[in-house]
């Protein structure tokens, strides 16, 4: 796949500055085409700490968080801690059309870097804060981590096992839902810029992100006044709570597929019913239904688990997961793999696609393998552009496009500004 | 940077909706809170099918009457087009002629069978934006293959990942991959809407949701392609964070969430305990000793909640800048001081619904607020729209209403 050519937002330079909130969101407009700027305290960015990591060792570079959040960046290294290292932060406020923040509220305007104060750089300029909580409010200062996102955001208590403590999903997942709607927000507002002149602030709360997720919980509240709760990996229906799996064990891992009455399960439960007919392990009770009249809530739980679930978990769990993908596509049964990461990269679709991209980058010896473009155009405007930089890896490009000579350089690098 | 006006960020911009359950939905609702006109086509003999998903008001079973339509289609409007009929897609051909940009979540082929394909909808509006958001994306082997976002959690990796070592996986709540979807959608849309101001090019947008699902998995998929080991589920753990746990507290079926994640934390942590002996031990002043004994921690901290109210447990942490939180319920959510403070929900009349809660997207601009309007009823704005965009005239309108063309 060839790097670079044109890009939705060709044209805009974006500095990303703070910790991981903001990653995605500058990967995300690195990938539509704008010119994104990684700056980074001189020491490396906190967020080259973050597992897990190549080798499973620490090292500035082996972060493969990193690895895959900042692909297509440009990254340079400064101190915003010392006078020098802010003035030139507003020289390179002044080239750009965006920042991108995630400092925690109140740490710009305490380094005289507020969003006044930029805009005297650059007016209209941008500016794009994605933190916990947003910027105002009793949360404000609270400390965060992903955990306690999922927490106040209603998601968490909806997920999981019944008789365990609700769970979450083991990887970060708030920032990138706030960091995606950060990256859109810098869009909606360079393109309102362009249609008004007046740029704008742009603040993304996490825990809003993640409230849209836990999309039930609050409606079932406020217009029934009952609290929904977790079902592990089974959907319960009213009237009479008849409880269904999603997730169901086959011979070497698990598939999901759910038993839809109705028109719903028009499709799937006919074609699914033939198949085990096809093997002699159809129930009668299946090959009598008429399913797209099937009310799975109003069905009792003995008679559903019986007549369907029992010979569909027997029928599931003779055949392998790529079994059941394969022959479901072909029958139109929807029953899915549940994929580990390696069955994620095994997935024919996305090889027929052209998805996966293949990166060189000088601190590992294999090419790095990362997720293609999230939308497709036949002009490839979004496309993944190049790997994560390495520590300071452009400031001299960068710096010597603001004019700074290889003299002002080394002294700024003598004096740890950058 | 001005003060507020009342125009929304996307005021002046058009969207057709040509979607069903949650992803195209979610994706031109949230474009109708920052000021876009949006506008829904369903058909009254075919209606978006979370029109008759639970729950719904007061369990009245009806097409206007779910809550789950309600919060992921509010403002915009609905028009009747029976797309089955000629008329009806003369009537839709129509409409996009005048719209920025059009969104398709049906399986791929559906539009093209209608004759509302992008190749057709380009001759009537050449600058036209379309984004097709189906399951696998537009071309390859699965292209028509139906699905939802349940399994598509599950194919993306996301559910894999979601549960307790010890156990087959749980997956996260409902249809997870339908939530991060639209965001994906909505920032291509708007990419396309500027580059579009700036060439005048309108563009096709080929967004597969599988492809947008792993996106959310990607350090997971680097590791795997590296090591060729595949990531599993921890629980609550987190090999960064000790202690780290979804914990008990007074109350029927109460948690607070706790994470450790550095050092300094976990000082203040102990601090917050009262110092017992147990926490003072040396070991457990480094994030090693702390993993090692990671059980242990998760149990004399649940010891210490169990007793204690949640909201008493993660006001006492965060003044000392423990992360920490309430596991908030349904109930919670409304009553919830950071989300009341934003007036995060936005409580509306509906016509059918009666007064409901409409959620905002996580955004705000300082110029150009968000406003987020009722979801309509279906078909609410047929005629309203046939007679003025479309400009047909009272006798067009009731022709075509008795030929079935709004039902």
């Amino acid at each position: 796949m060839a790097l670079g050519g044109a890009g939705f937002l060709t044209g805009y330079r974006v500095l990303e500055l703070g910790g991981q909130e903001g990653l995605f969101a500058g990967k995300l407009l690195a990938d539509l085409g704008a010119e994104v700027i990684k700056v980074e305290p001189p020491g490396g960015d906190p967020a080259r700490d973050l597992g897990p990591f190549a080798q499973g060792v620490p090292a500035l570079e082996s972060s493969l968080s990193w690895q895959a959040l900042n692909t297509g960046k440009r990254g340079v290294t400064l101190d915003l801690g010392q006078a020098a290292g802010r003035e030139l932060l507003l020289e390179l406020a002044a080239t750009a059309d965006a920042v991108i923040e995630s400092f925690p509220p109140g740490h710009l305007e305490a380094l005289g870097l507020d969003y006044q104060t930029l805009c005297q750089a650059r007016p209209e300029l941008v500016l794009v804060s994605v933190t916990p909580f947003g910027q105002a409010g009793p949360y404000r200062d609270f400390a965060a981590s992903d955990l306690v996102i999922w927490a106040l955001s209603g998601l968490l208590y909806i997920c999981g096992d019944p008789d365990r403590p609700p769970v979450r999903i083991s990887l970060p997942q708030s920032w990138l839902h706030a960091g995606a709607d950060a990256a859109t927000g810098a869009a909606m507002a360079l393109f309102h810029r362009g249609r008004t002149g007046q740029g704008q602030r742009v603040v993304v709360s996490a825990l809003r992100a993640l409230e849209r997720v836990a999309y039930a919980a609050h409606i079932l509240w406020d217009a029934r006044g009952r609290v929904l709760r977790r079902q592990g990996s089974a959907l319960r229906i009213p009237p009479l709570g008849t409880t269904t799996p999603l997730i169901w064990p086959c011979a070497d891992g698990f598939v999901a597929f759910y038993l839809f009455g109705g028109q719903m399960g028009a499709v799937s439960n006919p074609a699914l019913t033939q198949w085990m007919d096809d093997e002699g392990l159809a129930s009668p009770y299946m090959q009598d239904l008429d399913w797209p009249r099937l009310n799975l809530g109003a069905t009792p739980q003995e008679e559903v688990d019986q007549g369907i679930v029992q010979p569909v978990a027997a029928f599931f769990a003779r055949h392998t997961q790529k079994e059941l993908w394969d022959q479901g596509v072909r029958r139109r049964v929807m029953v899915y793999p549940v994929n580990d990461a390696a069955g994620v990269l095994a997935e024919a679709q996305l090889a027929e696609r052209n998805f996966w991209v293949r990166l060189a980058h000088p601190a590992f010896d294999q090419e790095l393998t990362l997720p293609g473009p999230f939308v497709k155009t036949v002009e490839s405007l979004c496309q993944v552009r190049g790997p994560a930089p390495t520590l300071g890896q452009h400031n001299q490009a960068v710096y010597a496009g603001l004019g700074l000579g290889p003299a002002r350089l080394a002294e700024l690098g003598r004096a740890g500004v950058i | 940077m001005g003060g507020q006006t009342e125009q929304g960020v996307l005021a002046g911009v058009r969207m057709v909706e040509f979607g069903w359950a949650v992803v195209g939905p979610l994706t031109t609702s949230w474009a109708g809170g920052f000021g876009a006109e949006v506008i829904k086509v369903e058909t009254k003999s075919r209606p978006d099918i979370i029109r008759s998903m639970t729950p719904f008001k007061d369990d009245k079973v009806d097409l206007d009457n779910s809550l789950f339509f309600g919060r992921e289609n509010a403002s915009k409007q609905s028009i009747a087009l029976n797309l089955k009929h000629s008329q009806g897609r003369e009537l839709a051909k129509r409409l996009v002629a005048q719209a920025d940009v059009v969104l398709d979540s049906y399986t791929a082929g559906v539009m093209a069978n209608w004759g509302l394909g992008y190749e057709d909808l380009v001759k009537v509006r050449p600058d036209l934006i379309m984004l097709s958001s189906c399951m696998y994306g537009q071309t390859g082997a699965l292209r028509a293959m139906p699905g939802y976002g349940v399994p598509l959690t599950a194919i993306s990796g996301l559910t894999h990942l979601c549960g307790w070592p010890d156990r087959p996986p749980c997956g996260p709540y409902g249809s997870y991959t339908d939530y991060l979807v639209p965001r994906l959608n909505l920032l291509a849309i708007i990419s396309a809407l500027d580059h579009r101001r700036r060439t005048g090019q309108g563009v096709y947008l080929d967004a597969a949701q599988l492809e947008a699902g792993v996106q959310f998995v990607a350090p997971a998929l680097l590791g795997c392609a590296l090591t060729g080991r595949a990531a599993q589920r921890l629980g609550n753990r987190d090999p960064q964070a000790a202690p780290q746990g979804v914990y008990p507290c007074a109350g029927q079926d109460r948690w607070v969430a706790i994470s450790v994640l550095d050092d300094r934390q976990w000082k203040d942590l102990v601090q917050a305990l009262g110092s017992p002996p147990w926490a003072l031990d040396p070991e457990l002043r480094h994030l090693e000793g702390r993993l090692a004994r990671a059980g242990e921690l998760d149990q004399r901290l649940a010891e210490w909640t169990g007793p204690r109210q949640a909201q008493e447990i993660m006001t006492l942490l965060q003044a000392r800048r423990v992360p920490a939180g309430v596991a908030n319920d349904g109930r919670d959510l409304g009553q919830d001081p950071q989300l009341v403070f934003e007036r995060y929900y936005t409580r509306r009349e509906h016509p059918v619904m009666g007064e409901v809660h409409y959620a905002a997207h996580s955004l705000e601009f300082s110029a150009s607020p968000q406003r987020v309007d009722r979801s309509p009823c279906l078909g609410e704005h047929t005629r309203e729209i046939c007679l003025g965009l479309l400009g047909l005239d009272q006798d067009e309108y009731q022709r075509l209403e008795q030929q079935g063309v709004f039902r």
